[in-house]
């Protein structure tokens, strides 16, 4: 009768440690396809960002092909208006003949400077007349950011955070493995440290569940 | 009955066992895959990142060094030209106003201010350098970045990669483990052995895999080659070496590295070294035409001809339409003494040229000008094997010690030949697209040189040589079997490379015999005179080269 019971007991105990081992199989598979969707996300982003990248790159290297033609532009512009303003000084010295002479020459450079002036923005001159080449670059920049996305450190950021979510998950994956391994040396045990074993796996599997629970939730 | 049952329990637990002891290990092994494909991922994004930071680095450069070249100094150089000319016309106030425009330009480059310009020498502004400092180092460093972090990630990713057939094996393994469970016998335990078999082996991989160095990023390395990088660019050859030398003690294993400093070593005419260096870059990883090329180029120069037309074959192994190359393999075929395989060469890389220039026409492309470049300097590469075996010597001349040359009559014979026949198949196919049809029937004597004797007379003076400062040269010579409407080329080389200012084109018409002069020079210029140096004058006709002569114009008055 004894050893009936004993057989019947040591059976129920091997059915509650296999439906534990199926539930920490089920529970794994669910923290691996909550991992795959994380890698996902992180393929997903890693192309926003590549994209972002891109229109980063493409908006520095017209913003600086416009820059140095319009400072091109002002170069010239730069040296028919000094003309102009150097003739004015030599007029005031020259014969009649002379002057009539320089005032044309100091009209058609003073009317050339005036006609290049509109192959550059006035707004990036400084109050002194100079060129400004960082506020230029910096409003193209900011007029280019209205269009499009060109800061891919955001989804960079978001990218390496789903990385390390999957990780975390696998990692608790690999907890879960030594949980249902700690079931099945349990199950072969029969002398009453096989309970231990028990409580053992059982504890590493609720721990694994709840670090899931944060990694998901955080 | 009792005892089976026992031992079948046993071996049921053991079978339970082994198959969870798999799962936990392939778990781990997923553990380890992911963390393999994420350091991948960051690392080659990382790379893609550096990259395409260089290539902005290099493009804005570009386009900062254009506008300061280009657009100041060019502005610059005409204001001040147009003050020297006003001063030579006596009109002060002219050139005083130039002079003060051109001091106002120099203000909105770095370029026309110290350290890279002094107005004082009147040399041009140091460009190479500014490049350097401006784009050129970081631009190089981010380059080198975005290749060491992908060499880094491809590491990762192969571990990665390896773990996904550790996976494999181990579900293999699981399989085999599971099939057990339902069989009975000698059978079970084959299957149990052979999973155990399999899933220690793929262990043992993993072990493997997982303790194998990766590759590193070796940052200092990196910077000091760089930097020397910069150096070279700017010609600071020696300060270069030292930067590569550094670049080294960090990364023995730094091809780029040992390909550059063999460059600088080359410039240095550091041949011996400079070859240990080309071949140290193809053994750590660069076996590129660039390093193929150079090599064989070297080797040539020192004599070591079997080592050269390995190289050059390695590079045109590489890539076949490497006309360069191709010269360069007939052209130590030639030095060697072996002229039949010289010629075998030389008559590929035409027909390899006349292939490229139909198949750009075809297509509504040009030709690219290294084409030109590259028929051009296989010409002067064969004009320097002659110098070298005439004990000619110019500052250019690149060729074999002399005793290394075999065969040197022939070699002299035949070199004729194919100089005549690169420069006119050189002509013939930038203007006609073809390679010259005709053989030349017209006879030009020898080119003889004169400059009028005097400002106040036309009347010439014969001469070899000529005093800097001369505006135009004369170029005289006889002929016989011209016919009137033959195309003529007259092209000018100074110091090796030809001047295409100074180049004429023309269509004969005067008549079939007699003695013809043109005029080598910019006449109309009130500032510009031929500068000092050798010049080389290839006269053609009907695109076949039909003489060339050589004049200098002394430095100095």
């Amino acid at each position: 009768m004894t050893e009936e019971k004993t057989a019947q007991n040591h059976e129920r105990y091997k059915t509650i440690v296999a439906l534990l081992m199926a539930l920490v199989t089920i529970i794994g598979a669910v923290v691996a396809w909550r991992a795959a969707l994380a890698n996902d996300e992180a393929g997903d982003t890693n192309f926003l960002a590549w994209h972002a990248a891109i229109n980063a790159e493409e908006a520095h290297t017209v913003n600086n092909a416009a820059l140095y033609q319009h400072y091109s532009s002002y170069t010239a512009y730069v040296r028919y208006g000094y003309l102009g303003d150097l003739i004015e000084e030599d007029r005031e010295d020259a014969t009649p003949a002379e002057a009539a002479d320089l005032e044309r020459q100091q009209a058609e450079a003073w009317d050339v400077a005036t006609t290049i002036q509109e192959f550059f923005p006035l707004s990036s001159l400084n109050r002194d007349g100079t060129y400004n080449l960082q506020r230029e670059l910096g409003e193209a920049w900011a007029d280019a950011s209205k269009d499009k996305d060109l800061n891919p450190e955001r989804h960079y950021a978001k990218a390496d955070r789903a990385r390390d979510k999957a990780t975390q998950l696998i990692s608790i994956l690999t907890v879960m493995g030594v949980s249902l391994w700690l079931y099945a040396l349990a199950e072969g045990m029969k002398h009453a440290f096989r309970y231990v074993v028990v409580l053992l796996a059982t504890v590493t599997m609720i721990g694994a569940v709840i670090a899931t629970l944060i990694v998901e939730l955080r | 009955m009792s005892e089976s049952t026992s031992s079948e329990d046993r071996l049921n637990h053991l079978t339970t066992m082994l198959i969870v002891t798999v799962a936990l290990l392939a778990a781990t092994v997923a553990l380890l895959q992911q963390d393999a494909a994420t350091r991948g991922d960051r690392l080659r994004r990382d790379s893609q990142r550096f990259a395409i930071q260089a290539m902005r680095q290099r493009s804005v450069g570009e386009m900062r060094v254009g506008y300061d070249w280009n657009s100041a100094y060019q502005t610059w150089l005409e204001l001040d030209l147009l003050a020297e000319s006003a001063e030579q016309d006596n009109h002060t106030a002219a050139a005083r106003r130039y002079r003060t425009m051109r001091d106002e330009i120099a203000t909105l480059s770095p370029l026309l201010a110290a350290p890279y310009f002094d107005t004082a020498t009147g040399a041009a502004p140091h460009v190479f350098g500014y490049e350097a400092d401006t784009y050129l180092v970081e631009a190089t460093a981010l380059s080198e970045r975005a290749l060491a972090f992908f060499a880094v990630g491809d590491a990762w990713d192969s571990k990665a990669d390896a773990s996904i057939t550790h996976l494999s094996l181990f579900a293999v393994a699981l399989a085999l483990f599971g099939l057990a469970a339902t069989l009975s016998g000698r059978v079970r335990w084959i299957f149990v052995s052979t999973g155990t078999l399999i899933a220690t082996i793929t262990l043992t991989w993993v072990v493997q895999v997982y303790t194998r160095p990766s590759p590193v990023i070796v940052e200092p390395a990196i910077d000091a080659y760089a930097r020397g990088v910069g150096l070279a660019y700017r010609g600071e050859t020696e300060k270069a070496i030292a930067a590569f030398d550094q670049a080294l003690a960090s990364k023995s294993d730094y091809a780029n590295a040992y390909y550059a400093r063999g460059n600088a070593r080359y410039a240095l005419n550091d041949y011996p070294t400079a070859v240990a260096d080309f071949e140290a870059a193809r053994a750590a990883g660069r076996d590129d035409t660039s390093a193929a090329w150079d090599l064989g180029w070297t080797y040539y120069l020192m004599g070591r001809y079997d080592d050269a037309v390995r190289a050059n074959r390695r590079a045109i192994q590489l890539d076949e339409d490497l006309i360069g190359v191709r010269l360069n393999l007939g052209l130590t075929y030639l030095a060697a003494g072996k002229i039949e395989e010289a010629q075998k060469e030389y008559a590929d890389a035409a027909t390899q040229a006349a292939r490229l220039v139909a198949a750009a026409k075809a297509t509504g492309q040009e030709p690219p000008t290294s084409l030109w470049f590259g028929l051009d300097a296989g010409a002067l590469d064969l004009e320097n094997l002659l110098d070298r075996l005439n004990d000619r010597s110019y500052p250019w001349t690149e060729a074999p010690p002399r005793q290394a040359i075999a065969n040197t009559s022939a070699v002299q014979t035949v070199a004729r030949v194919l100089i005549g026949e690169l420069k006119s198949l050189n002509t013939a196919l930038e203007y006609t697209d073809k390679p010259p049809t005709q053989p030349l029937a017209a006879r030009i004597s020898a080119l003889k040189f004169a400059a009028p004797k005097d400002a106040e007379t036309e009347e010439l003076a014969i001469a070899e040589s000529f005093p800097e400062g001369t505006k135009e040269v004369a170029v005289l010579f006889d002929y016989a079997g011209m016919q009137d409407g033959q195309d003529i080329v007259l092209k000018v080389y100074v110091n090796g490379e030809e001047d295409g200012a100074l180049r004429l084109e023309d269509q004969w018409n005067m008549g079939q015999s007699g003695q013809a002069e043109y005029r080598v020079g910019l006449t109309y210029s009130k500032l510009f005179t031929l500068s000092p140096g050798e010049y080389q004058v290839d006269l053609f006709v009907s695109w076949r080269l039909a003489q060339s002569g050589r004049f200098t114009v002394q430095k100095g008055k």
